[in-house]
């Protein structure tokens, strides 16, 4: 018997932020010192399997990034996308703060 | 992606000696190479900006672009023998544990050729046991046991061929019963082909043969999983003669080798390998009296757990019989084994430090460092930075973050990668750092620099490093490099492998020695000399985090491999297996030197604390910092300052991983804690396990005082002294504000302080 985890478990977390307060908090600073409501949530956004696993590749040092994903099995070629092109790393950090928050929340915060 | 890249066959040259550089392009045109002097491997625009000079000497030219294929996969090789080609009949067993069972067709023992036909004991694309002969004449024939194998489970795999009869039979028996689970299958077939054997290729254990090209032999088909007890007879065994050979104790000092129970039919014996026997090196022996030895290729895990070990005994020296199955893994590497492209002979005069060979080609570059240190016995200055070239090995093609679930919260951020990490998620035939797992879920214990190490380059930056330059390891040593050429300091560059080699009397000539920003990984002889250094009176600065952790060891035979065995605790991306705790190499206990009684604290009076990675905080001074002993350290920095309160590692001096003074575990009394950023960092910093006795919830930047960078000094005996920063940033902010901030003048007052021979009082 093989429990599934990514399957079976379910964080009984459930995200919410009726007056935008912990988004706004995000974009303002997206890396740093957080409150402890906007960690739980960023927590919860970082390690639930609905979301996808976003990484950003970087193809001009200190310049340029853009969103990308890990492929589905070990070895695979990131899956990288073409647009858009971010120039600040924060800027790339509140992009995938909006789709894992439209996956989990169901609502898209633009 | 990248399309050129290259390794050289040493690390560290000296005057005289000649380094190798190997080099595979993709590229259709000519590549350039260049030596350069590598002073400042940061891109940043918020730095000082990259710096290389190129070195005119008689390799910088032009040279054709080829293709160098990397064949990764370990196994073990028996050179063709008459006692091996004479078999037509032949009997063949083992104990094996397979890891990867489903992942496609895998060789056990063989002895074949695609073209001569041969014999191949293997685990099928269904995953089940299976045998493949053919006789070199196109005739072949499969018969298979149809069963699956369990992964991670002890099998007896038997198979043999009556010439007489051409009867083939096969089995496979588990060690273990469940009930409901019937994973025994033997089967005896009737086949139309008559292996041949005299078919020129060797016997194999862990992959099949496929060729030899230019010397370098070629294999296919690699195992993933264990193989212990491998035996070889001429003609097929009864039930009770295979049993008979399986429990012989090899060990048992009779003419033969073999023990009694063997005895009626040692004749008929062909080969008996014991894996138990010259663990430490690439050796693989037979203790048949036909002595058909072997040899490891690709660094294999050796001093594993057999199908009979007790739990009783958890020292391979203590009952090796108990040790005698090799670990194979299809992504095991040594030695990438390309063919040079050119090579220098270092001549006089170069100056010793930091180098690489730059290989261009339009667009496309790509750098193989290496170092240049003073001819042996000499020096070319008072003060030595030691380049911690075995932690740059230990981090060698970092796949944590390619491989584990990228940003479950341990960074605090998105991970972040570039084109070199794309390039290692693809080519994982370049092998593993000591971080990561094998594809079948093993850690990976061993590592090599005979590869390309494509996390080892200037302009490199890492992932998991700080927000700002985001260096680690050697790019961001260079920011240490760059301070020191700016500051106009003297220095020579000496490497973890020559200290290693040479101990004590490499330091001998120095007043001074630097570490760089992370030397994590240290064998007993390099603490020894770098202890012997300081009770000699020598100063030794620490400018880095978590240093002095893991015990390693290098092989004993093999240049240029360490040994890792993440046992105990710590920080551990991995964990030896029970029983798997000592060195193959040496035999010592791995692990934490916290954990052998030798702990950081003990080296450079701070150990490691707390790792995070998103921001660096600056040092508040504390009241030993006016003690007068501390003096000089100050001098010129204002009485309440913050140090390093700008950096280019996380925007400050105390960041990435970090070290706290604790006199429990070896801080001297007498140090002086002079300043520390306990308080200032951020909850995605996390305290360290191995100091987290139960759970705790209190573990963060804002909720433990665990999370905190010392800096510390303390006089040692005869004269010397020791000064530790506590922090992988440290360096980062050794520069801003063109080299005029509070870290670049305490650092500056203790090298000229530490340089001046006037001893420390004690």
């Amino acid at each position: 018997m093989v429990y599934d985890v990514a399957k079976d478990w379910q964080d009984p977390y459930e995200i919410a932020d009726p007056d935008g307060r912990l988004a706004e908090e995000f974009r303002a600073r997206p890396i740093g010192f957080h409150s402890a409501e906007l960690q739980r949530v960023l927590l919860k956004m970082r390690i639930d399997p609905r979301s996808p696993a976003y990484i950003l590749f970087c193809r001009k040092p200190h310049a340029e990034w853009q969103i990308a994903r890990m492929g589905p099995m070990l070895g695979d070629p990131v899956e990288i996308e073409d647009e858009p092109v971010f120039t600040s790393i924060e800027a790339a950090e509140w992009k995938v703060f909006r789709c894992r928050w439209e996956a989990l929340a169901g609502n898209d915060l633009t | 992606m990248l399309k050129i890249v290259g390794y050289a066959d040493r690390f560290s040259v000296r005057p005289g000696e000649t380094i190798r550089f190997m080099v595979s392009s993709e590229l259709a045109d000519d590549y350039c190479a260049d030596i350069v002097r590598i002073v400042h491997g940061d891109l940043n625009p918020d730095g000082p900006g990259y710096k290389e000079e190129v070195v005119d000497c008689g390799v910088n030219r032009a040279y054709p672009s080829r293709f160098q294929e990397t064949r990764s996969g370990s196994c073990v090789v028996v050179p063709d023998h008459p006692r091996l080609a004479e078999l037509t009949s032949f009997h063949v067993q083992a104990m094996m544990w397979p890891t990867l069972p489903e992942r496609g067709e895998q060789s056990l023992i063989t002895k074949w050729t695609a073209e001569n036909g041969g014999f191949v004991l293997m685990i099928d694309g269904d995953g089940a046991l299976s045998l493949r002969l053919a006789d070199g004449a196109g005739k072949t024939a499969t018969v298979s046991t149809a069963k699956p194998l369990i992964e991670r489970e002890w099998y007896r795999a038997v198979a043999a061929y009556d010439a007489s009869s051409g009867m083939v039979t096969l089995s496979q028996e588990p060690v273990a019963r469940y009930s409901l689970v019937d994973a025994a299958a033997r089967l005896d077939r009737h086949v139309e082909v008559a292996p041949r054997l005299d078919n020129g290729a060797p016997l194999t254990m862990g992959a099949w043969f496929e060729r030899e090209e230019g010397g370098r032999l070629i294999t296919g088909g690699h195992y993933d999983g264990k193989i212990d007890s491998t035996r070889l007879a001429c003609r097929p065994l009864s039930p009770a003669e295979i049993e008979a050979l399986a429990t012989a104790q090899a060990r048992t000092p009779v003419a033969t080798g073999l023990a009694s129970t063997a005895a009626p039919f040692v004749g008929d014996v062909v080969a008996a390998w014991d894996f138990s026997r010259e663990m430490e090196s690439t050796q693989v022996i037979d203790v048949s009296a036909n002595r058909l030895h072997g040899r490891a290729r690709n660094l294999p895990a050796r001093a594993m757990k057999g199908h009979n070990w007790t739990g009783q005994e958890m020292n391979w020296r203590h009952a090796p019989e108990q040790y005698g199955a090799i670990h194979f893994h299809h992504d095991d590497i040594y030695d990438a084994e390309w063919e040079a492209d050119f090579g220098l002979t270092l001549p006089n005069g170069w100056r010793s430090a930091y180098y690489a060979a730059r290989l261009s080609c339009g667009e496309h570059e790509d750098y193989i460092p290496f170092f240049v240190v003073p001819p042996r016995g000499t020096s070319g200055a008072k003060f030595a930075f030691l380049a911690p070239t075995a932690s740059y090995m230990a981090y060698a093609n970092e796949h944590m973050f390619l491989t584990t679930a990228p940003d479950a919260g341990a960074l605090g951020r998105l991970t972040v990668l570039g084109p070199h990490d794309l390039y290692m998620n693809e080519h994982r035939e370049m092998g593993y750092s000591l971080y990561d797992y094998h594809a079948d879920g093993s850690g990976v214990c061993y590592s090599s620099r005979l590869r390309p190490i494509l996390n080892m380059r200037p302009k490199y930056q890492l992932h998991a490093a700080l927000m700002g330059s985001s260096l680690h390891q050697y790019n961001a040593d260079t920011h240490i490099i760059d301070w020191l050429e700016a500051m106009g300091h003297d220095y020579d560059v000496i490497t973890d492998e020559d200290l290693y080699y040479e101990g004590l009397d490499l330091l001998a000539n120095y007043r001074v020695v630097m570490t760089g920003t992370h030397p994590e990984y240290h064998s007993k002889e390099m603490l020894d000399a770098l202890q012997g250094f300081t009770d000699r009176g020598g100063r030794f600065i620490y400018m880095g985090g978590n240093g002095f952790y893991w015990r390693i060891a290098y092989h004993q035979e093999l240049p240029g491999v360490i040994e890792v065995r993440r046992a105990e605790g710590g920080i551990r991306t991995w964990i030896a297996e029970p029983g798997e705790y000592y060195h193959s190499f040496t035999g010592e206990y791995g692990g934490l030197w916290q954990r052998q009684g030798r702990a950081p604290q003990t080296v450079t009076g701070i150990g490691f604390t707390s790792q995070g990675f998103d921001y660096s905080a600056a040092y508040q001074r504390l009241s030993d910092s006016h003690d007068p002993r501390a003096a000089f350290i100050f001098q010129g920095i204002g009485e309440d300052a913050l140090i390093g309160d700008t950096g280019l590692i996380g925007g400050a001096a105390g960041g990435c991983e970090l070290d706290r003074a604790d006199c429990r575990l070896g801080t001297p009394p007498h140090a002086l804690v002079l300043a520390t950023t306990m308080g200032r960092h951020t909850d995605s910093y996390l305290a360290v396990p191995e100091d987290l006795h139960t759970t705790a919830i209190n573990v963060t930047g804002t909720t433990s005082p665990l999370v905190r960078a010392d800096l510390v000094f303390y006089e040692t005996p005869n004269g010397g002294a020791v000064f530790s920063t506590g922090s992988i940033a440290f360096a980062g902010s050794l520069s801003p504000n063109n080299y005029e901030n509070n870290v670049s003048r305490m650092i500056d007052n203790v090298v000229r302080r530490f340089l001046d021979e006037t001893p420390f009082a004690i």
